[in-house]
């Protein structure tokens, strides 16, 4: 059964440039319009079943905690519907619903009643709450004299106590020690355990995939990826890693990953728009244009919101997706809900969402400009399918969202040139259903990482280890342009939940200073793998660290290798600490 | 109205604590409640009674004038309160609103509720003037609850009418204080009906809160039944209002959590 059912939801908020503008549209009775549409969050629909712990991520502003209010009841939706099963129980904001004059206890049994508690059920939970808040005697000092760590302590033990089917925590934890942290953790745990629903918002993304067994991505108010925790963690890493990367350089004309030079155009879209079907507005159609990007002509198909593009398409073996996405500079001010970029492919019956990104250009300057991107498509080689490019606007900007797709094509690499690197350790990534999401890929490519690989201390490649076993990671980089220093590369080893170690070239003191473009090097980590039985994963980056300690991604590779480790004898946990145990005879 | 119901205890915890916060721990508190009417009562007497030289007709005593004017000017102080404490009830408790999930009709309705306390103050106030001054009340005393009720109703109305309006016009509360005192002295309270020229007669008439007066004063003064004309419209005003408003708050009350 689904504890929640959220069906279309959107929110629009009215923006006024100025005070006497709402006074004005309510005497008017309609027939003056002073205001902006802002929708905060757009066509959201998603179910989450009982006993989910789902985490909802996303930048400032992404529509998150409109999301939770509209849950909590405490904003009414636009548009859409909602349903849910059950009571909730929700820390929207630190402390809110006390009141500061009043001690701990009335606060209690206030927070109590609003959350539709009697008397005698918060006479039977007081002990317990007072008990996990830590607040002891505090209890019955007025509020206003609790540090804020102390008013989060007992809101949260509150919310916790009082039988709620459904739990919605917003940022709430990041208040408390890391005692209490702790203490929350375990009591979610426990909750998960009773089967109750838990709504996780953050940006703690340890916490997402520590605690969530499932996870969402909003970004300009629209589901942008949901699933697995660990996939969502690292595409929202991605997405924030690119815009900051595109805001830092202030390159905004064009930027991303393309498909280099050993790859050549198997079919390009441009060229077959005329075979397409369309599906757009009737007075904005559908059109190839030409758009000048530093002083060049380039190609781009003019894709008005909302509006579809299907091609029919044979993927051939080992081919990918390139792409590119912008809207156009005049619109950059006028659309402050952006545009939402989709590409499903339809293949055997069954669609399939590959790429999802939200532009919002007037929001965030990292989206202005032309966003190149490539999408492997081994998951459909062989087969004739349907690529579906879709932007949706809000609805309401019409006559403004001037977006489109740039230079779209299938490409693979050339036979002659068929680099074994870049694509054979993840070919061999067996344990690929674990991380389902595969690997996560992003950075400014001054430099990129050709190759990992995955080795035992003879040198073997593998990807099974026993214990203890020596594995020899080697991260094979290629720079596009001289750098004399700074260059760091790192090497990250983690599980699906957390990081277990790391570490770079920078801490291990090596030097890596006058690095020539065109050149390919070869840096070897090698480490002895004192880990419990699992499947384990590595994260190669390869950046420069400024002086000011910034950090300028040239090339990051989320779970590039994936690796299973035996252990034969038994131990709890992740990490075998190698403890020896005797007994001490008095 | 179901909610109002489900949540008494809610409401109840917040009137006490509207109360005690009003009153625990503040001398102020005491002062507006009890000093503060009395004060009023007196100035009222001394400028209008003995200064201006104002009688009941057929009566030619100050005392009953005070009385008079006493068993009018209470009740209205405590709907003054009321209503203007409940037209700012949903701004003050943005927190809860914007934070905390439960039907926001509980704000005016607790405030109404909470501010009721000085009515019953300002009535104890009469009735130690009462037994001063005249004696035991008569047997019409027991008309009080009706007349309570009544206020109670006609109070909550304008309460939910301008609480959930302040949200949209942050002046409203503002501007009820200049409103109450026109409506103070359009109303018969410190002046008998009769001083009041023919031809702004429907006035009176007109205003909602002559009949609410009207009432409390044959319960407490006047010792009779109230006249039917003056009993019924106001009850069915009331009760008419009060259908209005909560719809109106309901319709709006969907805009508070993004408003505020």
């Amino acid at each position: 059964m689904n504890a929640i059912e959220v069906y279309n939801l959107g929110k629009k908020f009215k923006l006024f440039t100025s005070p006497g503008g709402r006074f004005l549209e309510y005497m008017s009775m309609g027939r003056v319009k002073r205001h902006t549409d802002f929708w905060a969050l757009k066509d959201i629909t998603f179910e989450i079943p009982e006993g989910t712990t789902l985490g909802i991520l996303g930048q400032n502003g992404s529509g998150k905690s409109t999301l939770l209010s509209i849950l909590a009841g405490v904003l009414y939706p636009s548009a859409g519907s909602f349903e849910i099963q059950g009571k909730v129980s929700a820390i929207l904001e630190l402390g809110s619903g006390f009141h500061p004059e009043f001690s701990g206890r009335d606060n209690v049994y206030m927070y109590g009643s609003i959350m539709g508690l009697s008397k005698q059920e918060i006479d039977e939970r007081f002990d317990e709450i007072v008990l996990f808040s830590e607040l002891g005697d505090f209890i019955d000092q007025p509020l206003r004299t609790y540090s804020s760590g102390m008013i989060v302590r007992l809101a949260f033990s509150v919310a916790v106590n009082v039988d709620a089917d459904i739990l919605i925590v917003d940022e709430a934890l990041a208040v408390g020690d890391a005692i209490f942290q702790h203490r929350c953790f375990r009591k979610i745990r426990e909750m998960q355990a009773n089967g109750k629903t838990i709504l996780y918002v953050g940006h703690d993304t340890e916490a997402v995939r520590n605690l969530c067994t499932q996870a969402l991505l909003l970004d300009g108010g629209r589901i942008i990826e949901r699933g697995d925790p660990n996939s969502v963690v690292n595409q929202y890493y991605a997405l924030i890693s690119e815009r900051e990367q595109a805001y830092s350089e202030g390159n905004l004309a064009e930027h991303g990953e393309t498909p280099g030079e050993g790859f050549e155009t198997v079919y390009n879209f441009i060229q077959n728009l005329n075979t397409a079907k369309i599906i757009a507005q009737p007075t904005i159609p559908v059109v190839e244009q030409t758009t000048e990007i530093n002083s060049a002509s380039r190609k781009v198909i003019f894709a008005h919101p909302p509006s579809e593009i299907t091609f029919s398409v044979f993927i051939e073996p080992e081919s990918s997706l390139a792409f590119a996405i912008g809207i156009m500079p005049g619109a950059w001010e006028k659309i402050p809900q952006g545009v939402k970029f989709d590409i499903e492919i339809l293949s055997d019956g069954n669609t399939e969402n590959i790429f999802s990104r939200v532009l919002q250009p007037k929001r965030n300057a990292g989206d202005r400009g032309w966003h190149n991107f490539v999408v492997p498509l081994r998951l459909f080689s062989g087969k004739t399918v349907s690529i579906i490019f879709r932007t949706s606007g809000s609805g309401d900007d019409l006559s403004y969202g001037w977006s489109a797709w740039g230079w779209g094509r299938i490409v693979k690499a050339k036979e002659a040139l068929a680099v074994t690197g870049s694509e054979k350790p993840s070919s061999e990534n067996t344990f690929s259903d674990v991380f389902s999401s595969g690997e996560e890929r992003f950075g400014n490519k001054r430099g990129e990482i050709t190759c990992v690989e995955l080795m035992d201390e003879n040198l073997d490649r593998t990807n099974c280890f026993d214990s203890g076993d020596i594995a020899i990671v080697r991260i094979h980089f290629l720079l596009h342009e001289d750098i004399s220093e700074n260059l760091t590369i790192g090497c990250t080893f983690k599980n699906k939940y957390c990081d277990i170690y790391g570490t770079n070239t920078k801490w291990q003191r090596m030097d890596m200073s006058n690095k020539k473009r065109d050149r390919h090097y070869i840096v070897e980590f090698s480490q002895s793998l004192k880990l419990n039985s699992g499947t384990y994963s590595v994260n190669a980056g390869l950046v420069i660290v400024h002086s000011n300690n910034e950090i300028e991604v040239l090339d990051r590779r989320y779970d590039c290798l994936i690796f299973r480790v035996e252990k034969r004898d038994f131990m709890a946990g992740i990490v075998d600490l190698e403890s020896s145990v005797k007994e001490i005879k008095n | 109205m179901k909610s109002v119901v489900e949540y008494r205890g809610l409401i109840w915890n917040f009137i006490k604590r509207d109360i005690s916060s009003k009153y625990v721990g503040s001398l102020l508190g005491l002062y507006w409640s009890v000093i503060n009417p009395i004060i009023t009562l007196f100035l009222y007497i001394i400028v209008f009674g003995v200064f201006l030289n104002v009688r009941l007709p057929g009566s030619t005593s100050i005392w009953d004038f005070a009385l008079y004017f006493a068993a009018g000017y209470l009740p209205w102080l405590a709907f003054q309160d009321s209503v203007m404490r409940a037209s700012r009830s949903i701004i003050d408790n943005k927190n809860y609103i914007k934070k905390v999930p439960f039907p926001s009709e509980i704000f005016p309705v607790y405030t109404t509720l909470s501010e009721f306390v000085n009515l019953f103050i300002g009535l104890g106030i009469y009735l130690v003037l009462f037994l001063i001054l005249k004696g035991i009340p008569t047997i019409y005393i027991l008309l009080l609850p009706i007349a309570v009720i009544l206020q109670l109703v006609f109070t909550l109305s304008l309460g939910f009418f301008l609480s959930s309006g302040a949200v949209f016009f942050r002046d409203i509360p503002t501007m009820l204080g200049p409103l109450f005192m026109i409506w103070f002295w359009a109303t018969p309270i410190a002046y008998t009906v009769n001083l009041i020229p023919m031809n702004f007669q429907w006035i009176v008439m007109l205003n909602p809160a002559y009949y609410m007066i009207e009432i409390y004063r044959d319960a407490l003064f006047y010792g009779k039944f109230p006249e039917i004309n003056i009993l019924v419209p106001f009850l069915i005003f009331s009760v008419v209002m009060f259908v209005i408003s909560v719809w109106f708050f309901r319709k709006t009350k969907t805009g508070f959590g993004e408003l505020l």
